[in-house]
C-alpha cells in the first residue's frame, strides 16, 4: 500500500521507495544523507534497502596521534597501545573525539555509527571520568562491534568492561564492601527498566535486595591500567550464593567465579520486560519520543517480542521497524529535533563539504565540531551522566531540549560560517561549495528549480509556495526570475569570470544561509 | 561519579557550560559585553528606501533645459514638457511625483544629479553590492557601509544582544533578509521584520501547522526562535505603544512601501531607538513598457512606481511631522544603477550608469545638488549620463553631517577620502563629534599558548581589561594598573584559556579598544 498519513501498523511495506521515504529512511539511520545516497536507495525495495543499511562494516583504522605535543607516539600513528601519561592522556582522548566524528562522517550507507551512538547514549561511560583514552578507545570499539549485534553479548562484555568498570566502581566492589553502583544501573538503565514503586524499595521490575544480590555476584573485577585489559581476583569475590526476588522467580545463583556475572545477566534476559524495555529506548532513538497506548500495543509489543524470540538480536528488531507501514507514516517525516551531531555532521554531509586528503588536519576540523557540538550541549564521549542524553528520556519535552534560546544562535552561527568562509585547518578550506551544491539540482538557472533543488536535499518536506516566494527575494530582491536565469548563465557561460563567479557564489551562499535557519532545517 | 550525586549539583536548566579559571561552570546569563557600548547613540535615525531593478532616474528627474535633446533620445516614454512638475526653471520631476514635489518645495528634499561610481558595473547585484558595500567596481567586500561603523560600537554582537543598554534592534530591515548595509564581517546587524508577527522569513506554512508529530515540532522550533530574536518583544511593544497619525496614507496592500514606511513610523513613534531602517520597493528593471503606449505616457510601470515613491515618502514624512519626530529621522533613495539616455523600441530603458539620489527630512540641506545632465544632440544606444557625485561622498555626508563623525573615522570606514555632500542643512549638522578610534592595540604571540603582551595606547588612565569568548562569555578580567601617557606593553597569562578565539577589550577612561585574538593548546 502506498504512503500513508499515519499508520500504527508493524506490517512492512510493499512498493519501493520513492525519494523522501528514500530519504527518510536514510536520514534516521544516518547523520544527514546526501543527495546522491538517496538517490541510489531511491527505487529499491525496502528489504534491499535495509539489506544495505544493516552490513557488517569493516573494523575502523585505530584514532591516531595529531599532536606533535604527544612525543611518544609520531604523528600519524596510532596511540591505542601506548602506556599512559597523564599529560599525552588529554591530546589522545581529543584524537578519540576526533576519530570518532570521522567516523560518522565519512560513514557508508549503513545504520552502524548511528546505532553505535545509540549504545553510548544507552550503556554511557563519560571519558572524563574514565580518563584513560586507551580504555575509552576500547569501549567505543565495543559499542561499535556490537552496533547490529546481539544485546545480551554486549551486556555480558560491557559487564567487565575497562571503563565501565572504572566509570560504575566496578573496581572497588569487593566482598568485604560491595558497591551497588553498576548492579543499580545495570537493572534501572541498562536492561530491564524501573517499574511502578510498587513497595517499600520494589520497582516491580527488580527490588533494592536484587541490587544487592547482584553487586556481589558482580564482585572481584579489577582493571590492569598497564595492559588495558579487565581481570578477575577471586579473593575479592563474594562466594555466598545470591538469592534474588520473585520479581525473578527466586532465582539462586551460586559461586561461578569469573562466569559468574553471565547467570546474573542471562536471569535479567529471560525476562520479556527487557526486551520492551529496550525497544522502546530504540524507538525513541530511530523514531519519535511519544509512546501512547495504540503504539505500545501495536509496535512495541511486536518488536518486544521478535527481540526476545530472536534472543536479542537487534538486526530483526531494526528491520522490523524500519520497514513498517509506521516508520514511514507521512506525520512522521520531519518530526525529529536534530541533536547537534545530527545537525552539524549531517550539515556537512548533506552540503557535501569537503574533507582534506591529510586526515591528521581533519582531525583538527573534527575536534572543531566535537567543540561546537559541545557548547550546543552533546559532548561526544561525555554524557551528561549514567542516563545518557535527557533529549532521549526526559518526558515531556525529550528532543526539544536541545532547542533553546541559548542553542538556536549556536545552530544558526555554525551554519552561516559553513555558508560562507567556512573554517580553515593547517591551510585546508573547511565550507560549503555552493556550486557544487547547484550541481546537484537539474535546473539551477531557474530560480523555483533551484530553491526546490536546494530544499528536497536539506529539508525533510518540500516547501509552499509562501516559502519559494520568500526565498526567492532573498535571491532575487526586487526583481523578475529573468534575471537570475542572466546571471547565471553569464556565469556558466564563462566560469573564468572571477566576478561573475563571486557574485553568483555570494547569492547561492545567501539562499543557503536562509534555508538552513528555518525551522524545518532543524528537523529530520 | 554515582548519578545520584551527579544529579544533586547539577542545575535543572540546561545552559552551555564553560571553562572560567580551569572550571566548568554553567552560565546562568551571557554576561553581556555592555559595558564596550560607545557614544554613537545619538538619537538619530536613517531610512535606506532601495529601488530594487535600477530606476530611470531621468524619468523621475527631468532636465527640462534639455527637454529636446531629450525627446529626440526618448520619445517613446518621454512626458510632455508641459506635463512636468517644476522644481527649478532647469528641472523638474515626472507628473506622477507631485506629492514629492510638495515636499521638494516645503524644503524637505534634496535631489544629487548624477550619483555613480568609476567604471560603472550594470549586473543588478554586483552593482547593488558596490553601492552596499561602498566599495569601489574592481574590490570585493564583504561587509556594508553601515555594518562597519556598527561594528565599531557593539562589541561581539549578536550575542549578548539585546542587553539593558542596547534592548533595541540596531537595524532594522523590513523585508525577507537582512540587508547587505548592515552585514559587518562577523555578524549582520540587521533584525528582519516581516511583519508585527514574526521576525523570521519562515513562518507557519500555508494553512498552519499540520496536527501531526512534524507539526508540533515545527511549531515548537519555530516559537524558540521567535523567543531567541530578542527584539521581537520590544518591536512589538514600540508598536502598540503609540499610532500613525498622518491620513496621507493609502489603504494598506496599495503601496508596498508606503506600508513599510508606516510602520517604521509607528515604530519610532513608539520609541524604538533603532538606528538604521531599510525598506525596499521592487520593480524598477523596466526594460519595456515602462510607460503604458507612446500616446499615455504618464500611466505605465514606471509613473506607477514613482507615484508609490512621492506618496510614500511624503505620508512618511507628514506622520513624523505629526509624530513630532521629524528631527530624528533622514531618508536617503538609492538604486544600484540608472538606465541608459536612449529608451529601447520596447517602450523601456535598459541598464545604464548614474541616477540621481533623494535625501529627505526636515534636517536636510535642501535643494538641487550638481548641474543638470548635458545630453547630446545625438544620442547612441549606449550612452549614460555622466557622473557627478560618487555615492561614497553621500555616505561621507551622512556618516559626518549627521552621526557626527570625524575624518579619520571617516576615512576608514570608506576606504579612502571622499569629498563630503552636504546632506544635513549645517545648522543642524553634527561633524566631528564623536570619535571611533580607539588606540593601537597588538598582541603577542598570536595565537596565544600560555603567556600574553599586550601593547596598546595609554591615555594615562588606569585600565581595565576584559577578555570574552566568541559566544559572549566574559572569561578573564583584569583590573590594570595605571600606565603613563604612551605606548605600553603589559604581560599576562592566559594558560586557564581553552583554545579558540577570544576578544580583548581593553578600557581606559577616555576610550574602549578591542583586539581578536587566539589561543591554541
Amino acid at each position: 500500500m502506498g504512503s500513508s498519513a499515519k499508520s500504527y501498523s508493524i506490517q512492512p511495506i510493499s512498493d519501493i521507495l520513492d525519494y523522501s521515504r528514500a530519504q527518510h529512511l536514510l536520514d534516521r539511520c544516518m547523520f544527514g544523507a546526501k543527495k546522491d545516497e538517496v538517490d541510489t536507495m531511491t527505487g529499491k525495495s525496502i528489504t534491499a534497502a535495509l539489506d544495505v543499511l544493516t552490513q557488517p562494516q569493516t573494523v575502523p583504522a585505530p584514532p591516531v596521534s595529531y599532536d606533535v605535543r604527544d612525543t611518544d607516539v609520531a604523528l600519524g600513528q596510532t596511540w591505542i597501545n601506548s602506556a599512559y601519561n597523564s599529560t599525552f592522556n588529554s591530546y589522545r582522548i581529543r584524537s578519540l573525539r576526533s576519530w570518532w566524528i570521522g567516523l560518522m562522517m565519512q560513514q557508508r550507507t549503513s545504520l552502524v555509527e548511528k546505532m553505535t551512538l545509540f549504545w553510548h547514549n544507552h550503556l554511557v561511560t563519560e571519558f572524563a571520568g574514565v580518563n584513560y583514552a586507551s580504555l575509552c578507545y576500547q569501549y567505543s570499539q565495543l559499542l561499535r562491534k556490537y552496533a547490529l549485534g546481539n544485546v545480551k553479548q554486549l551486556i555480558y562484555e560491557m559487564t567487565i568492561n575497562p571503563a565501565m568498570l572504572i566509570y560504575l566502581n566496578g573496581e572497588s566492589n569487593k566482598a568485604s564492601a560491595p558497591n551497588e553502583n553498576y548492579g543499580r544501573e545495570l537493572f534501572e538503565l541498562f536492561t530491564i527498566g524501573k517499574g511502578p514503586l510498587i513497595a517499600d524499595g520494589n520497582y516491580t521490575n527488580y527490588t533494592e535486595t536484587d541490587i544487592r544480590e547482584a553487586a556481589k555476584v558482580l564482585t572481584g573485577w579489577l582493571v590492569n591500567r598497564t595492559t588495558y585489559t579487565a581481570y578477575f581476583d577471586t579473593s575479592r569475590h563474594d562466594k555466598t550464593t545470591k538469592v534474588f526476588t520473585n520479581a525473578f522467580t527466586n532465582t539462586s545463583i551460586a559461586n561461578k567465579e569469573a562466569e559468574e556475572y553471565k547467570l546474573l545477566v542471562d536471569m535479567i534476559f529471560s525476562k520479556k520486560e527487557t526486551a520492551r524495555y529496550l525497544v522502546r529506548k530504540l524507538y525513541r532513538w530511530l523514531m519519535y519520543y511519544q509512546i501512547d497506548q495504540t503504539i505500545e500495543d501495536q509496535i512495541i509489543e511486536p518488536l518486544a517480542t521478535t527481540l526476545f524470540n530472536n534472543n536479542f538480536e537487534i538486526k530483526p528488531v531494526l528491520i522490523q521497524l524500519l520497514s513498517s507501514e509506521h516508520f514511514f507514516s507521512t506525520d512522521y517525516f520531519g518530526s525529529q529535533i536534530k541533536s547537534p551531531l545530527d545537525f552539524t555532521i549531517g550539515l556537512y554531509r548533506k552540503c557535501e563539504i569537503p574533507l582534506s586528503n591529510n586526515v591528521l588536519t581533519n582531525y583538527e576540523a573534527w575536534y572543531e565540531l566535537y567543540n561546537s557540538c559541545f557548547s550546543m550541549e552533546m559532548a561526544l564521549g561525555d554524557p551528561p551522566d549514567v542516563a545518557g542524553w535527557p533529549q532521549y528520556y526526559k518526558d515531556p519535552s525529550y528532543y526539544e531540549l536541545w532547542v533553546n534560546s541559548a542553542t538556536v544562535p549556536m545552530r544558526t552561527s555554525f551554519s552561516d560560517t559553513f555558508c560562507a568562509s567556512g573554517i580553515t585547518k593547517v591551510g585546508f578550506k573547511y565550507a560549503i561549495e555552493p556550486f557544487v551544491l547547484a550541481g546537484k539540482i537539474s535546473n539551477p538557472s531557474d530560480v523555483v528549480s533551484l530553491i526546490n533543488g536546494f530544499a528536497q536535499i536539506l529539508l525533510p518536506v518540500t516547501l509552499s509556495t509562501v516559502q519559494v516566494q520568500q526565498l526567492k527575494e532573498v535571491l532575487i530582491p526586487g526583481l523578475p526570475e529573468s534575471t537570475w536565469t542572466f546571471e547565471w548563465n553569464k556565469y556558466t557561460s564563462n566560469p573564468n569570470d572571477a566576478a561573475q563567479k563571486t557574485l553568483i557564489s555570494n547569492k547561492l551562499q545567501a539562499l543557503l544561509k536562509s534555508m538552513m535557519r528555518m525551522p524545518e532545517f532543524y528537523l529530520m | 561519579m554515582e548519578r545520584r550525586k551527579f544529579l544533586k549539583y547539577s542545575s535543572a536548566t540546561l545552559t552551555a557550560p564553560f571553562l572560567f579559571q580551569g572550571h566548568w561552570i554553567k552560565a546562568e546569563a551571557a554576561q553581556p559585553a555592555a559595558d564596550l557600548l560607545g557614544s554613537f547613540n545619538t538619537g538619530r535615525k536613517l531610512v535606506l528606501i532601495q529601488l530594487d531593478g535600477g530606476n530611470d532616474g531621468l524619468n523621475m528627474v527631468i532636465p527640462t533645459s534639455q527637454y529636446d535633446n531629450l525627446a529626440n533620445a526618448r520619445r517613446n516614454i518621454l512626458v510632455d514638457k508641459a506635463q512636468i512638475l517644476k522644481l527649478t526653471d532647469e528641472t523638474g520631476l515626472n507628473p506622477a511625483m507631485p506629492d514629492l514635489t510638495n515636499l521638494y518645495k516645503e524644503g524637505k528634499v534634496q535631489i544629487i544629479q548624477g550619483v555613480g561610481y568609476p567604471n560603472p558595473n550594470l549586473s543588478h547585484f554586483r552593482s547593488k553590492d558596490i553601492l552596499l558595500s561602498a566599495s569601489d567596481a574592481k574590490t570585493i567586500i564583504s561587509s556594508g557601509w553601515m555594518g562597519r561603523l556598527f561594528g565599531k560600537q557593539y562589541h561581539g554582537f549578536p550575542v549578548g544582544f539585546p542587553n539593558a543598554q542596547q534592548p533595541h534592534p540596531i537595524s532594522l530591515t523590513i523585508g525577507s533578509t537582512s540587508s547587505a548595509a548592515s552585514q559587518d564581517d562577523s555578524a549582520n546587524f540587521g533584525t528582519v521584520l516581516k511583519s508585527l508577527s514574526s521576525t523570521y522569513v519562515n513562518n507557519a506554512p500555508n494553512g498552519g501547522y499540520p496536527d501531526s508529530p512534524f507539526g508540533k515540532e515545527l511549531r515548537f522550533i519555530n516559537n524558540v526562535m521567535e523567543q531567541t530574536e530578542g527584539y521581537l518583544a520590544v518591536i512589538k511593544a514600540a508598536a502598540a505603544s503609540a499610532k500613525n497619525l498622518s491620513s496621507k496614507y493609502p489603504a494598506a496592500g496599495s503601496n508596498s512601501l508606503a506600508d513599510q514606511l508606516k510602520l517604521v513610523a509607528n515604530l519610532i513613534a513608539g520609541g524604538l531607538q533603532t538606528q538604521l531602517y531599510v525598506v525596499s520597493l521592487g520593480g524598477w528593471d523596466t526594460h519595456s513598457l515602462q510607460v503604458t503606449s507612446e500616446s499615455s505616457k504618464i500611466t505605465g510601470a514606471h509613473p506607477t512606481l514613482l507615484s508609490k515613491l512621492s506618496v510614500a515618502i511624503s505620508a512618511f514624512q507628514d506622520d513624523l511631522k505629526l509624530l513630532k519626530k521629524e528631527e530624528e529621522v533622514m531618508g536617503f533613495v538609492y538604486t544600484e544603477f540608472g538606465r541608459r539616455i536612449k529608451s529601447n523600441d520596447s517602450l523601456g530603458t535598459d541598464h545604464g550608469t548614474t541616477w540621481p539620489g533623494i535625501v529627505f527630512g526636515s534636517s536636510v540641506n535642501p535643494g538641487l545638488i550638481g548641474n543638470n545632465p548635458v545630453i547630446p544632440v545625438v544620442v547612441s544606444k549606449t550612452d549614460n549620463l555622466a557622473m557627478q557625485y560618487d555615492f561614497r561622498s553621500i555616505y561621507s555626508g551622512i556618516y559626518k553631517q549627521w552621526f557626527g563623525l570625524n575624518d579619520v573615522d571617516v576615512n576608514q570606514l570608506l576606504g579612502a577620502s571622499f569629498p563630503e555632500i552636504q546632506v544635513v542643512a549645517k545648522s543642524t549638522a553634527i561633524n566631528n563629534a564623536i570619535s571611533l578610534q580607539t588606540g593601537n592595540l597588538k598582541i603577542y604571540p598570536n595565537p596565544v599558548q600560555e603567556h600574553a603582551t599586550l601593547s596598546f595606547e595609554s591615555d594615562g588612565s588606569r585600565s581595565q581589561i576584559r577578555i570574552y569568548s566568541m559566544s559572549g562569555q566574559l572569561v578573564k578580567a583584569m583590573e590594570g594598573q595605571q600606565y603613563p601617557t604612551g605606548i605600553q606593553e603589559m604581560q599576562f597569562q592566559l594558560g586557564n584559556l581553552r583554545s579558540g578565539n577570544y576578544v580583548l577589550v581593553l578600557r581606559q577612561k577616555a576610550k574602549v579598544s578591542e583586539i581578536k585574538f587566539s589561543v591554541i593548546k
